[in-house]
C-alpha cells in the first residue's frame, strides 16, 4: 500500500486503497463509527452467524503461549531498564551530581586553580622583583647626580666669598668714614683731560674749582 | 540601520556567539573579571573581554557577566556560586586562550556533560518525533500515515473480522 504513495497525492492513494476520503479543501475529520450502541440489537445479516474458529491444539497453544511469553518478559524488561536508564541520566543532568560529589567536584576543581594561581604569583613575584632593582638603581644615580649638583654649588659659593674677604679691607665704615672724607676733599681727581685714539691723556694746566673762581670774577 | 558597529563587528554574529566554548556550571550565579586599560600583565585580561566575553554571556544568560576597570593593581576573575563559595582566579601575564581554557577546566562544563544536555535538548527540539512528551501523541496524527480506527474506519482488507468472515 505504501509503495503507491510515492509520486501520488497523499489523499489520491488512500482514497485508492481503500480509506473513504472525499477531496475536501477544508480536512475535517470527524469520528464515523465509534462502536454500535449495547440497545441496538444485531444487525440481521450478523444474528445468525458462528464465526469458525480454527481449531487449537493445547500443546501448540501451551507452546505458543510459553514462547509469547518469554519473549515478551524479555522485551519488557529491556524496555524497563532502558527506561529506568533514561530517566537516571535525565535525573543526572537535571540535578546535578549529589552534594558530596559536588563537593568533591568543588575541591579539585579548586585544587587545579590554586595551582595555576601559585605559578601566576611567582611570575608575579618576579616581576616586582625587577621593577623593585630598577627604581634602586635610578634613585641611586640620581641620589649621586644631586650630590654633584650641591658640591658645584658649594665651590661657587666659596669662591665668592673670598672675593668679597679680598675686597673687604678697601671698604669705607664707620672707623675711616673721616678719613675717607678728608682724603676725598685733599685728592680732588681731575676729569678735565683728553685722550686720543692711541690712548695718551693730555692733562690740563688748569687746577679743579679754578674755573668757578674765573666766571665769578 | 546599523550592521557593522564597532570595532570588531563579528563579535556581534550568531555564529560567531555559538561558537562559544565556556557553559559555566549551573551553580555559578555571578562571574565578575577584574583589569586595567594600560599594563603589558593585564593584555591577556583585556583581550579576553573583548574577544571571549560576548561569548559568555550568550552561553550563559542567567549569569550575571560584571567587569571592573581600573581597580585593581593585578587582574583576576572570581566566580560566585549559588551556595556562597566563591573561587579566584588569578590571569596576571596570560594570554587570553590560556585563560579560556583554564576556566573550561575549573568552572565549566565538560564535553560529556554538554554533549548530553545537547541530546536531551535536540528529543524536545525535534518536530518530527511523535508520543510522549511531543506535539502528536500517535503516529496516526501525521498527514499521510494510516489515521486512527477510532476517528476513520480502517479499509476492509486491513480489518481482521472482514477477512475471516470472508473466508467462511
Amino acid at each position: 500500500m505504501l509503495r503507491n504513495l510515492l509520486g501520488k497525492t497523499t489523499i489520491d492513494s488512500l482514497s485508492a486503497n481503500g480509506f473513504n476520503i472525499s477531496y475536501n479543501p477544508v480536512c475535517v475529520q470527524s469520528v464515523r463509527w465509534r462502536r454500535k450502541p449495547r440497545w441496538i440489537p444485531k444487525a440481521k445479516t450478523k444474528i445468525f452467524r458462528i464465526p469458525n474458529h480454527k481449531p487449537l491444539l493445547p500443546e501448540e497453544t501451551h507452546e505458543w503461549l510459553r514462547i509469547n511469553n518469554n519473549y515478551k518478559l524479555q522485551m519488557n524488561s529491556v524496555r524497563a531498564f532502558f527506561r529506568e536508564e533514561v530517566m537516571n541520566k535525565k535525573k543526572l543532568i537535571a540535578q546535578g551530581q549529589t552534594p558530596a560529589d559536588e563537593e568533591a567536584e568543588f575541591e579539585r576543581c579548586k585544587s587545579i586553580n590554586d595551582e595555576w594561581n601559585q605559578e601566576i604569583a611567582n611570575i608575579r613575584d618576579a616581576r616586582y622583583a625587577r621593577i623593585m632593582k630598577k627604581r634602586c638603581e635610578k634613585l641611586e644615580t640620581s641620589l649621586d647626580h644631586l650630590e654633584r649638583i650641591k658640591e658645584l654649588q658649594m665651590t661657587k659659593i666659596e669662591e665668592r666669598v673670598r672675593i668679597q674677604k679680598e675686597k673687604s679691607t678697601t671698604f669705607i665704615t664707620r672707623k675711616n668714614i673721616d678719613q675717607a672724607i678728608e682724603h676725598a676733599l685733599s685728592n680732588q681727581v681731575d676729569f678735565n683731560f683728553s685722550i686720543d685714539l692711541q690712548g695718551n691723556i693730555y692733562k690740563g694746566d688748569e687746577k679743579p674749582g679754578s674755573v668757578a673762581k674765573k666766571e665769578a670774577n | 540601520m546599523p550592521f557593522m558597529v564597532g570595532k570588531a563587528p563579528i563579535r556581534r554574529t550568531l555564529r560567531y556567539l555559538e561558537s562559544g566554548k565556556l557553559v559555566l556550571k549551573d551553580k555559578i550565579k555571578i562571574f565578575s573579571i577584574n583589569y586595567n586599560t594600560y599594563g603589558n600583565h593585564h593584555k591577556g585580561a583585556r583581550s579576553f573581554v573583548f574577544w571571549n566575553l560576548p561569548q559568555l554571556q550568550y552561553k550563559n544568560k542567567a549569569v550575571q557577566v560584571v567587569t571592573f576597570r581600573n581597580i585593581t593593581p593585578s587582574p583576576f576573575i572570581k566566580c560566585y556560586y549559588d551556595d556562597g563559595k566563591q573561587i579566584l582566579i588569578d590571569i596576571d601575564s596570560r594570554t587570553n586562550d590560556e585563560i579560556l581554557s583554564h576556566l573550561i577546566k575549573v568552572v565549566g562544563k565538560s564535553l560529556d556533560t554538554l554533549e548530553a544536555e545537547a541530546i536531551a535538548a535536540e528529543k524536545k527540539d525535534n518536530p518530527a518525533n511523535f508520543g510522549v512528551g511531543c506535539a502528536r501523541s500517535c503516529m496516526c496524527e501525521i498527514p499521510g500515515q494510516v489515521p486512527c480506527p477510532g476517528v476513520l474506519p480502517l479499509p476492509f482488507h486491513m480489518r481482521g473480522k472482514h477477512r475471516h468472515a470472508n473466508k467462511n
